[in-house]
């Protein structure tokens, strides 16, 4: 009896011991499958931007309050120079440059005015005279020290002259340091300027000056070169390239590490424009407080304290597109919160404002996604986050060369999230399959909306019309670059086929040593030609076209050759050398986008390195903005009475960049449809992009328009920027170092150049797998390591299993 | 009417009688997050893939039979399942008769035998690691060639199947002897030595004897065999990447290219057809061998 209730008591305690252990496995069961967590989903993906906002999700938003930016707005034929600083001035701002002048801001206005009459008579008479201000710094007492780099008695000789300019205008010579070395002007915003002198040994000097009366203080000798230098409290911050050091301005001895602020700055450091603009700033707040400002935010910290609070996210506003920092000013009489003022090295002033009405992370989010890193859509991203602040883009990068992820599980990681309904709003299809994408219906038809942007602009419906797949417009481009021959005048008349071509750099002649073309290795010969004649490259059905193929290796031979053939084996190896060297580690994967391509070969460059090395002819890409691309490569043709033309062969080829897509499955479709829009639209009036021709014609037309203009209100064509030229002797020897003007091509010229334009009838750029394949055997073989048939062989077998897929 | 419900009354009893026996529902509440991780990540997702084979890829709309149409068109997937199935029934039979030789004469070899952890030293190799010393004898400039003379490339054409079978071969050898070495030990010795005392030689021991006790391991390492040639692809990946010559180019490069351009139609009704081949090939061994070897045990008893 007593075992039989025994038995029962234990099988029964068995029993409630099983209940809770199989609720206990089912209970982790559920948990594992459990969502992870948008925090997870945030910081799990190669989102561009830094420092995104982990506790609230754009979208999700509920806390209030935020700082908004706004551009302040230049008024009509108010320019910047070289801009260097930012300072309160007579209820407003001064934004002082490198020469002296500079701008004034209405802040009540938000706007920016000429600043003439703040320039001393001293400088303005420097102006007139051509000085050359390589430093300056202003206090707002009006003082003044600045570097002139100034000729010598000696024909070809410069030394550095130092000068304090006294609050009432006197200008008097500083000495301290010798006039062969320059130094580093900072303004401390104490009263006292900060000079650095790093010329004259391994270390840096460090010397003061009062504003007040010019009294100059030697401070300490810091251990390395300073690249930058700021004040906080009692204590003064210099940017050693790979370290922050911290010295006391009491004791004149270095301090211990701030490891919070050095944790902020880690990647920053050393990051300078010459030493004018850099990736972040600093400024002194109050007490020991100083206010940081880089590319992943806006930060306050206390000296020595543990943290670093962040005011500003950069991910929301323009801090993290590509521009330098040049200078920032912070406005601490504001009731509640600073506000800041930033000014960029394109000239942009931005003001940084706190709004406790608008939500802390915009309601809506969009995701731009491309392949590599494209400079363009940056540059769009942060023109729209200004105009949109209650839309938040997020900008991902497949391959952001930070990590191994390859092309592949890039493609692999978008067609998950593409298939998960998750994917991107906006695609950038440069180097994706985008064909592919049109036809499995990822793409929306865009044709409705570019539609309504004709009504407002023109555009180059020779290239859009030339992106339609069966009548459908699955992607714009954002711009377009179209390779161009460029050579003397007469050649380039005789030039009617690419027989022609061949010929006239076969009679070339060049100086010693010097290419026919300038090309000289296999894999820039293929990738440049490439880019007018890999279009034809497969036929209608999609099989691979071996006559084209057969055609295009047998005429990048012959180029190949013959832009050798001047060349000594030492000549050649040393080329190569130097083109693999830069080609593997400078570019890196990057080099395998074709933007980064063309910046390596744009018509400019390519036409420079002509002068420079006596080549009869250059190839390149045209594209890109009139001021400091097409004028500078006509300047450059000019001065050698050259000209260009469009590649011959049949049919004119452009090179649509920055291409976009939208999602057709995107729940933002709306906004992203707006960004767009906003792209090919508004925005390309307002800046000039990288290496590429806007899509937008009246934003071309625009940018043609000549900005100078004489007393008498004609357009002027004085030179505005003076350039170095190099040409080579017939002798082979290089020749000096002289100036070419740069001028404003005149009607005819660019009239000319949109003829060009409005001929393009295709686009060029093939898939990527047929790119690389042909790239990979077609070198085979220029360089005889193949016959050429055996390469079309090689490439058709290759690429049977990717058509057949 | 009546047989089958008094049938249906029968079936319910032995039921519950197994249902008591067995401890109740417990043993069901003990599977449940098993079956619920099985169910999750394999039985749904598969159902997914099915459910996909008969629509469109992005737009979900029914589409029939006609990614099963472009599939069995598709020259890319006809020449992977072709070159599947070929490098399939060249390393399985070569695998699993050498290995068994192999283990057959190493089984009389005590201090071999303790050298197990040896034969699995593949096993463990990293794959990165293999390829690039594959690549260093293979190659045009490899080693082998420098000994040989010749300049083939043996990473390109016809020669690089072989690569690929020397590749599976030197990694799966080792286990696969292991598994036989197991598999050996259960031979009934009594048996061996009656057939022995009977006058049987050695070879109508192996055929009459050992091989008869051998059916039931050989089913599960054949299907273990079978399922490592498709780990074969991370090297033939690592090699030659998604597009490699003709002669290597397997399901899963397809698959793998497929899925990278979006094609997940195609993907799941070539998915669906690989799934059926392999599932019916693994039907039918049972059938012939692991059944079979059951039904003899059975017999036996």
């Amino acid at each position: 009896m007593l075992f039989t209730k025994y038995r029962n008591c234990l099988m029964k305690s068995k029993r409630m011991l099983a209940a809770v252990l199989a609720g206990c496995m089912f209970a982790a069961c559920l948990a594992g499958c459990g969502e992870s967590g948008k925090d997870a989903e945030v910081t799990g993906t190669q989102s561009q931007n830094a420092g995104e906002p982990s506790s609230e999700v754009p979208g999700q938003a509920s806390a209030m309050g935020r700082y908004v930016e706004t551009e302040l707005s230049y008024g009509e034929d108010c320019n910047m120079g070289q801009g260097k600083q930012i300072l309160p001035w007579e209820g407003g701002l001064y934004l002082a440059d490198t020469m002296g002048a500079g701008v004034r801001a209405d802040l009540t206005a938000g706007t920016l005015s000429d600043a003439g009459e703040i320039c001393p008579e001293v400088l303005r008479n420097r102006y007139e005279e051509d000085d050359y201000l390589t430093d300056m710094a202003v206090a707002e007492n009006g003082a003044r020290m600045y570097v002139v780099f100034a000729r010598t008695d000696q024909e070809g000789e410069y030394n550095y002259e130092k000068y304090y300019l006294s609050p009432d205008g006197t200008e008097t010579p500083w000495e301290t340091v010798s006039k062969e070395n320059s130094v580093s002007i900072f303004y401390g915003r104490d009263g006292y300027f900060y000079l650095t002198n790093s010329w004259e040994s391994s270390n840096t000097m460090v010397y003061r000056v009062n504003s007040e009366n010019g009294e100059t203080e030697f401070l300490f000798e810091a251990d390395g070169k300073v690249r930058y230098l700021a004040r906080c409290g009692n204590c003064l911050l210099l940017d050693m390239g790979d370290a922050l050091k911290i010295y006391s301005l009491d004791t004149r001895q270095e301090m211990e590490e701030d490891q919070c602020l050095s944790d902020l700055l880690s990647g920053s450091l050393g990051q300078s424009n010459g030493n004018i603009s850099y990736v972040y700033q600093m400024y002194p707040g109050e007490e020991d407080s100083l206010y940081v400002v880089t590319k992943k935010g806006l930060y306050r910290h206390v000296l020595y304290g543990s943290v670093a609070e962040q005011l500003i996210d950069a991910s929301l506003c323009s801090l993290s597109d590509n521009s330098w920092f040049v200078d920032m000013h912070v406005d601490m009489t504001a009731e509640e919160m600073p506000v800041f003022y930033l000014l960029y090295d394109d000239e942009r002033l931005m003001k940084f404002a706190y709004d406790a009405s608008v939500p802390s992370v915009p309601e809506d989010m969009i995701t731009v996604y491309s392949l590599y890193e494209d400079q363009n859509i940056q540059m769009v991203i942060s023109a729209y986050r200004v105009q949109n602040p209650q839309v938040y883009v997020r900008y991902e990068i497949g391959i952001s060369g930070d990590d191994g992820v390859t092309r592949e599980d890039a493609l692999k990681n978008l067609a998950t999230a593409l298939a998960a309904g998750e994917g991107p709003d906006v695609l950038l299809l440069d180097d994706l399959p985008y064909h592919s994408y049109a036809d499995k219906g990822v793409l929306l038809d865009l044709s409705t909306m570019f539609e309504e942007l004709q009504k407002e602009y023109d555009y180059f419906d020779n290239i859009i019309n030339a992106m339609r797949r069966d009548g459908a417009l699955y992607t714009i481009p954002l711009g377009f670059t179209v390779p161009v021959l460029m050579g003397d005048t007469e050649s380039l008349s005789k030039i009617q086929n690419t027989e022609d071509m061949v010929s006239a750099f076969r009679e070339a002649s060049v100086p010693k040593g010097a290419t026919k073309v300038g090309l000289v290795d296999e894999q820039t010969v293929l990738q440049t030609l490439m880019f007018h004649y890999g279009s034809k490259f497969t036929g209608e059905n999609g099989s691979i076209d071996r006559e084209a193929v057969t055609g295009f290796l047998e005429l990048a031979k012959q180029i190949y050759e013959i832009d050798r053939e001047n060349l000594t084996q030492e000549e050649i190896e040393e080329h190569d050398r130097i083109w693999n060297r830069w080609y593997e580690l400078e570019m890196g994967s990057s080099m395998r986008s074709n933007q980064m391509f063309y910046m390596s070969k744009s018509a400019d460059t390519a036409v420079m390195a002509a002068n420079m090395y006596g080549n009869s002819f250059a190839i390149g890409v045209l594209g890109g903005c009139i001021r400091n691309g097409f004028n500078t490569l006509y300047a450059y043709l000019d001065c050698r009475k050259l000209d260009y033309m469009p590649f011959p062969g049949e049919g004119k080829a452009a090179l649509p960049m920055t291409m976009f897509g939208i999602n057709a499955a995107s729940n933002a479709s709306e906004h992203a449809q707006e960004f767009v829009r906003f792209a090919l639209g508004d925005w390309q009036g307002q800046d000039e992009m990288y290496w590429t021709t806007p899509i937008n014609r009246d934003a071309l037309i625009g940018m043609e328009e000549n900005p100078f203009k004489e007393e008498d209100g004609s357009p002027s064509y004085k030179p505005y920027v003076w350039m170095s030229n190099v040409m080579k002797n017939e002798d082979g020897s290089i020749g000096a170092d002289s100036a070419i003007e740069i001028k404003w091509c005149t009607p005819e010229v660019y009239e000319a150049y949109n003829q060009m334009l409005d001929s393009i009838d295709t686009v060029s750029g093939c898939e990527y797998m047929l790119r690389d394949t042909v790239l990979e055997e077609g070198a085979k073989a220029l360089t005889g390591e193949q016959s050429i048939e055996e390469s079309v062989n090689a490439i058709e077998r290759k690429l049977q299993l990717y058509l057949a897929e | 009417m009546q047989s089958r419900e008094s049938c249906s009354s029968i079936w319910r009893n032995k039921m519950k009688r197994r249902y008591r026996r067995g401890g109740g529902a417990w043993h069901i509440v003990f599977l449940l997050p098993s079956l619920l991780g099985v169910s999750l990540f394999l039985v749904f997702p598969f159902g997914d893939v099915v459910r996909r084979s008969f629509t469109t890829a992005m737009t979900g709309e029914f589409c029939g039979l006609d990614n099963y149409i472009n599939v069995f068109q598709n020259q890319a997937f006809l020449l992977a399942a072709q070159n599947t199935l070929k490098f399939v029934g060249v390393c399985l039979p070569l695998l699993l008769t050498g290995s068994l030789l192999i283990a057959l004469a190493m089984e009389k070899l005590p201090f071999l035998e303790h050298a197990k952890a040896c034969y699995l030293l593949p096993q463990a190799m990293p794959a990165a690691t293999v390829v690039l010393v594959w690549r260093l004898v293979f190659e045009k400039q490899g080693f082998l060639n420098g000994i040989m003379g010749t300049g083939i490339d043996f990473m390109e054409g016809g020669a690089s199947f072989g690569v690929l079978v020397g590749t599976y071969l030197w990694k799966n050898m080792g286990y696969t002897v292991v598994l036989w070495f197991a598999a050996l030990k259960t031979v009934p010795t009594e048996v061996l030595e009656a057939a022995r005392v009977d006058g049987a030689g050695r070879i109508r021991c192996f055929v009459h004897v050992t091989l008869p006790s051998l059916r039931g391991a050989a089913y599960t390492i054949t299907l273990l065999s079978l399922l490592n040639t498709f780990k074969v692809f991370r090297e033939a990946y690592l090699i030659n990447g998604a597009y490699p010559p003709r002669e290597i180019y397997l399901l899963q490069h397809v698959f793998s290219n497929w899925y990278t351009k979006l094609d997940l139609d195609k993907m799941a009704a070539g998915a669906v057809l690989t799934a059926l081949v392999l599932g019916s090939g693994a039907f039918l061994m049972e059938r012939k061998l692991g059944i079979a070897s059951g039904k003899r045990k059975e017999r036996g008893k």
